[in-house]
Formats: structure tokens, sequence, C-alpha cells
């Protein structure tokens, strides 16, 4: 009993922390108001909630972490980006040099350092071991040369961790080494790639003699694949708790539809809209029951069972449903792409639908997710 | 709330999971399709004897006190087998009915004879007409100097000939469809007017239309209040469809493991089947089904062991997804067979029936949607009440 009101009494801390200061709306990564916020997380120290005090983290009990991501989630309010946070932060403190603590990790909650993930090339989508941007031990440097893809918000970040090829072995995993880069470089050239939400949200990276030091190394030399995949099992898992990641809110959704009058009746009052928002909402809810035993396996400390393989991908393409409703709902007012009134970084309905797109494909496309359960958990074989 | 397993329902899983193999094997599903009965005596003895009867009782009636979570772990396992012993109906349906509307005497009377298995009763609240409402009822009780004559037909009722008493609902006042005006009467199998109806249903439980014609009762034998029995059988009901959820998990569980199987063995084209990516994608999303369900039954339980205001919501949300999903694997289970899964002989369809007469049981998905929007606000009313 002692332990639950402690936990009550941490939760309502935080949620009124929240509440007095949280700006009303948090932008993107990228706008104003998220750096503000950012800043504001970093003073309070909460700004990487699930590392350990010896590294300045807050050192929150699992259970105190577990609160603190559905307060934080419950409220809108934005994490620090997770590719410095439950990424390369976490994965630094596994296998970094004492070095690579040091430096590194101070400058993720203090906003100093903003990490890019160079993993995906051209011509290397979802076989990331076919990679061939290449790396060259000159003295005590590596020159990489190459291109990257996708590089999520790399016009904001000014550290990359990546993916390079240092042998051509016999498979295609091996000889494959992690590397970490300073972006702001000669070598390092970017061009944001539109996308078809108008915004550019990810980057191709030019990398023509990029050059970083020889302690930027992770892990041991061709051994990268290993470091990637206990990588991005973390990526997969960050994603997972969040089932309105890339959904618009079902409540906001039935909140428009009460208030939309067609012919003289409620659109909200519709049986075949009403039953279309139930069956989505009873799908949210079996992902909300199914990250109850996730994070009930985490506040014990234990690792979560086969049941955290497959929320990113149920999730992320539930969202585009939930979206594909929305728009539905909105009617002829969903067409709209850019509204001069609406403020920098408030995005229109349309742009989110569209940019759900970018959940089911990056970490994992709903078809790799299918690909690795279906191996792994259901030993199913290959060919 | 504790979502994974303690110490003491891992034994009870394997316990369960033990006398399912030892004492029961799919062959015995063909098998009991020619036998009169539909399931057998010796084996719902066994069953008594190793207290399931008694799980969700309370201690003072000879039960154990279980949990609503302890009950899936049974029903799951059960599932797994497709054991057609009436444990849903006999048990928790009617066991309930005695539990929540039985006086003490009664109660006295039922629940060791019950919990031993030497007494087996049928529940019949569902009409030709009903579907899944509970409050549209014709069958009639009419009061006859201080006793009721009752006379309708109540249908697919399950182990009715086995049935040592009857459990039905008929009006006593009111229209057909009034939630007021119905009463739950406890009837004696022997007495005068009952006749059954054998109807063969495809998962190949025996079950049977029962007409009561002019069947007397005393007024002693109500179960609960006289014209207030729509809420004890919704009660009844709700608590008996978490077991049937559990029931249904371990079905589409063993139904995978079935299928699977058989794409790791099967050979074409020079490569097991399963090693196919157009397969291999369906599993995993047979798989995901199955999780989810699991989720949400878990859910559903816990929510029902702390009596929780959202419980029939969960409950509305777990049965909907279980109706679905059980049939979604055992019907991709059968394609993914191929021609052999059409076959009596091949295990695959049994899973596929016993999942279509699950999903209709309590009320298939729709209803259910239906229900959770009442539920919820906004929609039309259905047959049942707000917790």
């Amino acid at each position: 009993m002692g332990i639950n009101k402690e936990l009550e009494e941490f939760r309502l801390e935080v949620r009124q922390w929240i509440r007095e200061n949280k700006p009303e709306v948090v932008g993107d990564f990228g706008t104003q108001s998220y750096y503000r916020w950012g800043k504001m997380l970093y003073e309070k120290g909460w700004a990487v909630p699930n590392w350990p005090e010896e590294y300045g983290g807050p050192g929150f009990s699992p259970q105190q972490l577990v609160a603190f991501q559905q307060e934080m989630m419950a409220a809108d309010a934005p994490a620090l980006r997770s590719t410095g946070v439950n990424m390369i932060g976490p994965l630094i403190m596994k296998l970094g040099t004492n070095w690579q603590k040091e430096y590194y990790l101070p400058k993720i909650p203090s906003l100093e350092h903003f990490w890019a993930q160079g993993f995906s090339e051209p011509d290397t989508g979802s076989d990331l071991a076919s990679l061939t941007t290449e790396a060259i031990l000159e003295g005590d440097e590596f020159v990489i040369n190459g291109q990257k893809i996708w590089t999520s918000y790399a016009q904001y970040c000014n550290m990359m961790f990546l993916l390079v090829r240092t042998k051509t072995g016999e498979k295609k995993q091996d000889g494959i080494t992690f590397l970490l880069l300073d972006m702001d470089q000669p070598g390092v050239e970017l061009h944001p790639i539109k996308l078809i939400i108008g915004k550019s949200e990810f980057c191709e990276t030019f990398l023509n003699n990029a050059r970083t030091p020889k302690r930027n190394l992770l892990g041991e030399i061709d051994q990268g694949w290993k470091v990637a995949k206990a990588l991005l099992a973390n990526e997969r898992v960050g994603i997972l708790d969040r089932p309105n990641l890339v959904g618009i809110n079902l409540e906001r959704i039935k909140e428009y539809a009460k208030k939309v009058v067609i012919n003289g009746k409620r659109l909200f009052d519709d049986p075949i809209l009403r039953r279309r928002l139930t069956k989505l909402e009873m799908d949210q809810a079996c992902t909300r029951f199914t990250n109850n035993r996730i994070i009930a396996a985490l506040s014990q400390g234990l690792a979560p069972g086969p049941e955290a393989a497959f929320a990113k991908l149920y999730s992320t393409e539930l969202g585009k449903r939930i979206n594909d409703t929305m728009m539905g709902v909105m009617g002829p007012d969903s067409q709209v792409f850019i509204d001069e009134k609406s403020a920098e970084d408030e995005m229109e309905i349309s742009r989110i639908f569209l940019f759900a797109y970018a959940a089911t494909i990056a970490a994992g496309s709903s078809e790799i997710l299918r690909n690795i359960i279906s191996k792994r958990i259901l030993g199913l074989p290959s060919v | 709330m504790s979502y994974g397993l303690t110490k003491d329902e891992e034994l009870l899983k394997s316990s369960v999971a033990d006398f399912v193999r030892r004492e029961h094997s799919l062959e015995r599903i063909r098998e009991l399709r020619e036998d009169g009965w539909g399931f057998s005596r010796d084996i719902w003895v066994k069953m008594a004897e190793l207290g399931w009867f008694g799980l969700v009782f309370p201690e003072a009636l000879g039960g154990f006190d279980g949990t609503f979570k302890e009950l899936v772990i049974v029903t799951e396992e059960l599932g797994k087998g497709l054991m057609p012993e009436p444990f849903i109906s006999a048990v928790l349906v009617c066991g309930n009915f005695i539990l929540l509307g039985g006086s003490e005497e009664t109660k006295n009377k039922i629940f060791p004879k019950m919990i031993e298995g030497n007494l087996i009763m049928a529940g019949g609240f569902a009409e030709m007409q009903s579907r899944y409402y509970l409050n549209d009822v014709c069958t009639v009780a009419k009061e006859k100097n201080g006793d009721f004559i009752i006379s309708g037909t109540k249908t697919f009722v399950e182990a009715a000939n086995s049935a040592d008493k009857f459990i039905i609902s008929a009006r006593t006042s009111g229209g057909q469809y009034d939630d007021g005006g119905i009463t739950v009467f406890l009837i004696d199998a022997e007495s005068n007017g009952i006749r059954l109806t054998p109807v063969i249903t495809m998962d190949g439980i025996r079950r049977f239309h029962v007409a009561f014609d002019n069947v007397k009762v005393a007024a002693d034998k109500i179960l609960g209040k006289k014209d207030e029995g729509y809420q004890l059988v919704n009660e009844v009901v709700s608590r008996s469809m978490v077991g049937l959820i559990g029931e249904m998990l371990g079905g589409m569980e063993q139904a995978f493991d079935i299928a699977m199987k058989y794409l790791k063995q099967r050979m074409q084209f020079g490569r097991p089947i399963g090693s196919f990516q157009a397969i291999q994608h369906r599993c995993v999303d047979m798989w995901m089904e199955i999780e989810l369900s699991r989720s949400a039954i878990l859910e559903t339980a816990l929510q029902f062991d702390d009596n929780a205001v959202s419980r029939e919501i969960t409950l509305s949300i777990a049965k909907a997804r279980c109706s679905n999903a059980y049939k979604y694997i055992g019907s991709e289970g059968i394609q993914m067979h191929g021609a052999i899964g059409l076959t009596d002989e091949c295990d695959i369809g049994l899973f596929l029936k016993r999942a279509k007469v699950a999903e209709i049981t309590f009320g298939d998905a729709d209803y259910h949607c239906e229900r959770y929007e009442m539920l919820t606000g906004g929609g039309e009313k259905v047959g049942l009440p707000i917790k």
C-alpha cells in the first residue's frame, strides 16, 4: 500500500508540473516551442527519464518511468527525440567507451547534441545489411564515402550514428561498422527531401570524405551489425507504447462528429459512422490492454513477452485507419492542405493523414516486422 | 492487478492441461456425435473431483472463492481440447443463477451436489425469436393458486437430456420486449409437460429445444425476485461469458498450433509451405489476433475480479474480438490446410465449427458492438443494462 501511495503522489507531481509548465502547443522537432519545452524538461531533470542517475537521468523506478510516460502522453507532451534518449544514449551506456560516455551522454539531455540516424541508403531500404557506404581507416581517422537517405530531421541534428562498410565479407552482415560522426563538417552535405506532406522531415545525406576519429567507433570494427540489431530492438520498443502516436485522437473525431450537422441530423448519430468508430475504439482498447501487459512486465523489471513485438506493427496500421475515418468525418474540409491561419506548430489533418504512412515504413516496415515475427516468434521456415 | 501468472495459477493451468491430455482427445468429439448423451458422465465426475465446479463459488457453499482470472485459466485449457462437457452452461450459468438468485435453502441444497458433479442443470434463456436479446421473452408463467403455470419453448439448451433441473426465464408480466416482468424459475426436470427436441448443432455438442406445456412450478422455485429476473439473467450471462471467452482463447491457440505444425511439415514445390511469405504474413496477422484477444480477456477477468465500473464495456470488447478472431483463425486454418482441411478426419475443421457456435453464444460481434455503443452512451438500447 505504501508503495502505491508513493507512486500515486509521484504521478500527481508529474501531472501538476506538466500542467503548470507545458505550453499549450509543442511543435515538432525544429520548432521554437519544441526547444523551449526540451529546455524545461532538462532543467527539471526529466529530459532523459529512462536513464539511470549515474548518466544524468532521474533514476526512476520502472513503475515511476511507466507512470511518467503515461502522464506525458495523457498531456500530449512530447518527449525528447528518441534517437538520442532511447537509441544512441542507452547504446553508448551499454557498449560505449568511458570517453564516449563522458563526452556524449551529458549532451543529449542538455540539447547540445541532436542525433540523426544514418542507416538507410538509396539502394538499401528494408535490406539494411546490403549497405555500401564505405569507411577506410586512415591513421587515427575513418574516412567515409557514400550516401544515406531518409535521415529524419537531419537538418536539425548535429550528430549522426551510422552504419558503414569496412570490409566486404562472405556474408553481407559481416564487415559493417557502427560509427559516431560530427555532422558539422564539409564532408557532410544535406539535401532535405520534400515529402507528400509538403514539408521535409527527411534528408539525403551525402558523405564525401567525411572524417571521424577512431574513438568514435562504437563496439568493434566489422561487428556493427550486432550493435545495430540491439539498437533497432530499442527503436521498436520506443514506439510501442504510443497507440495515439500516428492516429488522431478518437475523442477528437467524436467531438467533431457531434458538431457536424448533415441534412438536419448530427453526423455522430449516423449508425454507420458510429459503428465504424466503435470498431476503431475497440481495436484501440485492445492495444491499450496489450500495453497493460507490457507495462506490467516492465514495472516488475521484467522483459515484456512477444506481445511487445507486434505493438508497433498493429498500432501504426491502426493509426492510419483512424486518420482515414477522421478525414471521412471532416468531409469536404478534409482536403485543406495548408491553412494560413493555423499556427506554425499545427499540422492540418490531411497532412497528419499522409505523414502516418511514415510510421508503417520507418523503423521496420510492417512487412519487415511480419517477416521478423514469423521467423523468430512463430518459427516458420525460411526459404 | 496482476497480468502475469502466479505460481498457483501456473499450477492450476498445468493441472487442467494434464487432465485434458490424459482424459480427452479430439477423437472423442467425433465419437460423441453417435453418443446419446453428448458428453461423458465419467469425465464430468472427474472434473468435479478436481474441484473445478466450485472454483468461482464461495467457500461457505463448498466452493473455492476463486478468481475470474483463474476461471479463464481453466476454460482456456478446456478450450484447447474442445472439451464437450457442459462446464459453462451447467456450472457457470446455472451455478450463478443459484448463487445470485437462490434462497439460502436452495443454495445449500444444490451447491454441494453440483460441485460434486452429481447434479446437472440446464439453463434456457433464448427463444426462437429472441436471438441474443435477453429481454425478448415470450414464454409465459401464469400465477394460479399460488403456483406458476409455464408455457413456451426455450431453444438450444445444452445438456437438457442430462439435466436434473432446468433454469429458465419466463414472462410474468409486461410485453414481449419489456425488461420488467421477467422471472427466473428453477424447474424439476421430472415435471409433467416438458418435451425435448434434439438439435444437431455444428460443433457436435448436444443441444435441445425444450418445450414447456403448462408445467406447474411452485412459487418458492423463483430465483431472484418476481418480475425482476432480467437483471439476474444479465449478471449470470456476463459472468459466464468471462468463462466462454477464455475457452475461445484456448480454441484459437490450439487451432493456430495445428495450422503452424502443418505449415512447417507440408511440402510443395520442394519446400515447406510455411516458408512462403504469402502464408507467413497471414500467420502473423492470426497470431496478433490471438494476442489482442488474450489482452482483452485478461483485462476483462481482472476487471471482473475488481468489479470495475468498466467491466461490462471491456467484456463486450473482448467478446466482439474473440468472436471474430476464433472464427478467423479457424477459417484461415482450413484454407492453409488446403483440401485436407475439408475432411472430417482433419482436426482443424473441428475448431472452425466450435468457433462459429462460440461466436453466437451470448451474442456475436455485431451484437457486442451494439451493446458497447449502448454502454458508452449515444447508441440505441440493447438488451443489457449499464453496470
